[in-house]
């Protein structure tokens, strides 16, 4: 009905990352980086500027160049802006008349109803003309509303279908305890993935409150969050593609991302998937899944164009014991390469104790796996096994002047060299 | 149902609460309002330069017009008669029964959930095979703090804070601090429950009403907690700007980063919850520029450090003397 609207979510989540990640970028600059034209890049911006609430949207100058960014402070938002992004697939106007006619016809009706006696009601209403919606389509999206979208439920009576309105699941509840449930909606609404279902769920709450039990409610905000990062939610259609082919057992075909050569075969890869990790820290999704040689295949989520669910299905206790010896030393995503042994990394942490003792604490937490032993007052060593050193560094980092590192050497002198480095920066040599 | 659905475009919900909200008759102002309320800021336009709200109110020629809503004596009525009842039934969709089935698996859901309403949407929903399972995910980089050991004590003051906060109440309690201190009887306002991703747990943020000043107390370490009808001349919303403005720092985190092994991809997964603008400096180097709040600045200090030397302070100076201090310390170990 309005082009302002998208066929595929595909379309604008490249940009809309690019767009919240950087912000530094030009339309010259998006242009360049995602090999798209300067009419799509214009396009898409200007999608994203009616998608998204303007008070996330900033425009700074860089001499002649305007830049995009989408920003917000934990704080002060603890709504997910760019869930918004997914209110906007195209919809024609026999998508909208006919999903809207269906469900006042058969609320009206009150009882179960057919499809020929929806078709005589709406034609006797003269609510739909025949020449311009067809049979064929009224049926297609009465199935769709009940298997797919599931606010239709159907009974086969011999072979007639009989279409109703899909059970109430909340009736049960009295006000106290709806006003419970939208307590819980509203608290783990950011917390449990996909969280754009979350949201949903919060509106249609919402929705039900107001229409089907005469109910106000306000929304008081009581939350907050921290280490909740939004921009993972741009991979949630994805993510949510993923998580129903796990659940069904389907092998899957997934398309990575590559502007420059898209008909590339080594881009599609066909993969029994097993399990989604979570960085909390950088908010990025992995998928750990098998290649039809048992080989652990890890994939980041935005660097995913596609995933399509293959009818081949697979046996996800097959990869238990796998995944567990691949990802048992893994600190964030690096699987243990084939041949290969855990490494072992021996850190000696110096704080001044008592003082400092939350130091201690802090590495005991985050790294639950490691080995405290003391040596004597303020020294202690923590050893740990992991697949790939080189992914713990920043975290050894963030404890400069607190850890040295023991082991391995390799690693130490990276570390000191990069320390070098960064006082080099500063000018001190 | 797939995630990126019409029937979640921002419109078709638009279609929809204008329906319901015709149930007793709206004028045409009403829905005027209702549209222009809804919809996007720049507003859509349709063929033949029809609005959307034209479109509802079914102006234009016999194939622009919705003709979902009829008009009767000056006011728009859906085109179908419900019968006393809400013309649009409210019900979830599959993808919000699979949400609501996995929320109802949270451990901690029962802190907000009582028995019987658990009891009753585990039944309700018990038939439906939701693929959202906590075992098809692990969270990593994440911290592993010790399981609460007074769970009773906790899950009291958890529904009392929460209680407090949807009523607007003060509290009195009791804490002990990290260093062992008792401060007991103190007198605050709830100003928000906080959730930690990152470690799993609930704090409270509160005012002080004796120290006039914002502070964070882990859940599980108050004691003696209750809700009082004491005047403390302060709201929560007033309570919530002092905390913005007295602890976001004036000047902000300027950061000169060099686009080196993803340092630049890293350092905005690091920031991304903080305000903040880049511009490009040429050579590979970027300049940021962060707002922080004054109690995030360690975390600020240590997440810098964790990007290397890719990453320099340039101001405020403070900063930037922190991290040449600690570097420094890291090289003489």
């Amino acid at each position: 009905m309005f082009n302002e609207f998208i066929k595929h979510y595909n379309i604008i989540r490249d940009i809309l990352r690019d767009c919240f990640l950087y912000g530094y970028y030009s339309r010259d600059g998006l242009e360049n980086k995602r090999n798209v034209s300067s009419r799509k890049v214009s396009y898409e911006i200007r999608r994203i500027q009616q998608y998204v609430e303007n008070e996330y949207i900033r425009f700074d100058k860089d001499g002649r160049y305007k830049l995009m960014s989408l920003s917000y402070d934990f704080l002060r938002h603890p709504d997910n802006f760019l869930v918004s992004t997914y209110m906007t697939k195209s919809f024609t106007r026999t998508d909208l008349l006919t999903y809207f006619l269906l469900l006042l016809f058969i609320r009206s009706e009150n009882k179960p109803c057919s499809l020929k006696y929806i078709e005589d009601g709406l034609n006797a209403g003269g609510l739909v003309s025949f020449d311009k919606i067809s049979s064929k389509t009224i049926q297609r999206k009465l199935a769709e509303m009940c298997e797919s979208i599931g606010v239709l439920s159907c009974e086969a009576v011999k072979r007639t279908k009989y279409y109703s309105i899909s059970d109430d699941l909340l009736k049960t509840l009295d006000t106290d305890e709806l006003k419970e449930l939208m307590t819980a909606v509203g608290l783990y609404k950011n917390i449990v993935f996909p969280v754009t279902a979350g949201y949903f769920c919060q509106q249609t709450l919402k929705d039900y409150l107001q229409y089907e039990r005469k109910m106000k409610y306000e929304d008081k905000n009581i939350y907050n969050y921290r280490h909740v990062h939004f921009h993972p939610v741009i991979e949630e259609q994805v993510l949510w593609e993923i998580i129903k082919a796990i659940h069904l057992r389907r092998k899957i075909r997934i398309t990575y991302h590559s502007p420059k050569s898209t008909s590339n075969s080594n881009n599609r890869k066909i993969l029994s998937p097993y399990k989604i990790r979570y960085d909390v820290r950088h908010g990025r999704y992995y998928l750990i899944s098998f290649n039809t040689h048992n080989r652990c295949i890890v994939s980041r989520l935005d660097r995913l164009e596609a995933v399509e669910l293959l009818e081949e299905l697979f046996n996800r206790e097959d990869f238990d014991e796998e995944y567990r010896s691949n990802m048992l030393y893994s600190w964030s995503s690096a699987s243990l390469t084939p041949a290969n042994k855990p490494e072992t990394v021996k850190l000696e942490i110096i704080i001044n104790e008592p003082a400092e003792n939350y130091i201690l604490e802090k590495i005991k937490y985050e790294a639950t796996l490691g080995k405290l032993e003391k040596i004597e007052a303020g020294r202690y060593y923590f050893t740990l096994q992991v697949n790939d050193s080189y992914e713990i560094i920043p975290w050894i980092r963030s404890y400069a002047g607190y850890v040295k590192v023991l082991e391995s050497k390799q690693l130490a002198e990276k570390l000191l060299n990069d320390w070098k480095e960064t006082l080099s920066n500063y000018g001190i040599v | 149902m797939e995630l990126f659905n019409e029937v979640k475009n921002r419109y078709f919900q638009l279609v929809f609460r204008i329906i319901n909200e015709c149930a007793d008759g709206r004028t045409k102002t009403d829905l005027v309002k209702i549209v222009h309320d809804g919809e996007f800021e720049q507003k859509l336009i349709g063929k033949n330069q029809q609005s959307f709200a034209d479109m509802i109110l079914n102006k234009g020629n016999k194939d622009e017009k919705l003709n979902l809503l009829s008009e009767k004596e000056g006011l728009f009525y859906p085109c179908i008669d419900s019968n006393g009842e809400s013309p649009l039934p409210v019900r979830f969709t599959n993808l919000e029964k699979a949400w609501l089935k996995a929320l109802l698996q949270q451990q901690e859901v029962k802190l907000l959930l009582s028995k019987n309403t658990l009891d009753k949407l585990n039944k309700e929903l018990e038939d439906f095979d939701s693929p959202i399972k906590q075992e098809y995910f692990e969270m990593t980089n994440s911290v592993k703090l010790p399981e609460i050991s007074q769970w009773e004590n906790y899950e009291a003051n958890f529904r009392l804070i929460l209680n407090a906060l949807i009523n607007e109440k003060p509290i009195r309690y009791t804490n002990v601090d990290r260093n062992g201190n008792i401060h007991a009887d103190k007198l605050a306002l709830p100003v928000n429950l906080e959730y930690s991703m990152r470690d799993s747990r609930f704090r409270v943020s509160l005012y002080s009403i004796d120290e006039k000043r914002p502070i964070m107390a882990n859940i599980f370490s108050l004691s003696s907690v209750i809700i009082v009808d004491e005047d403390i001349g302060i709201d929560r919303e007033t309570a919530k700007k002092l905390l913005f403005e007295q602890k976001y720092s004036e000047q902000p985190v300027i950061l000169e980063v060099t686009d080196k092994n993803t340092a630049m991809e890293r350092c905005f997964m690091c920031f991304s919850g903080m305000e903040r603008t880049a511009r490009e400096l040429g050579n590979n180097k970027y300049e940021i520029r962060l707002n922080y709040y004054l109690f995030e600045e360690e975390n600020l200090i240590q997440n810098i450090l964790s990007l290397g030397p890719y990453v320099k302070v340039i101001s405020p100076q403070r900063i930037a003397n922190e991290v040449i201090k600690r570097v420094k310390k890291a090289i003489s170990l």
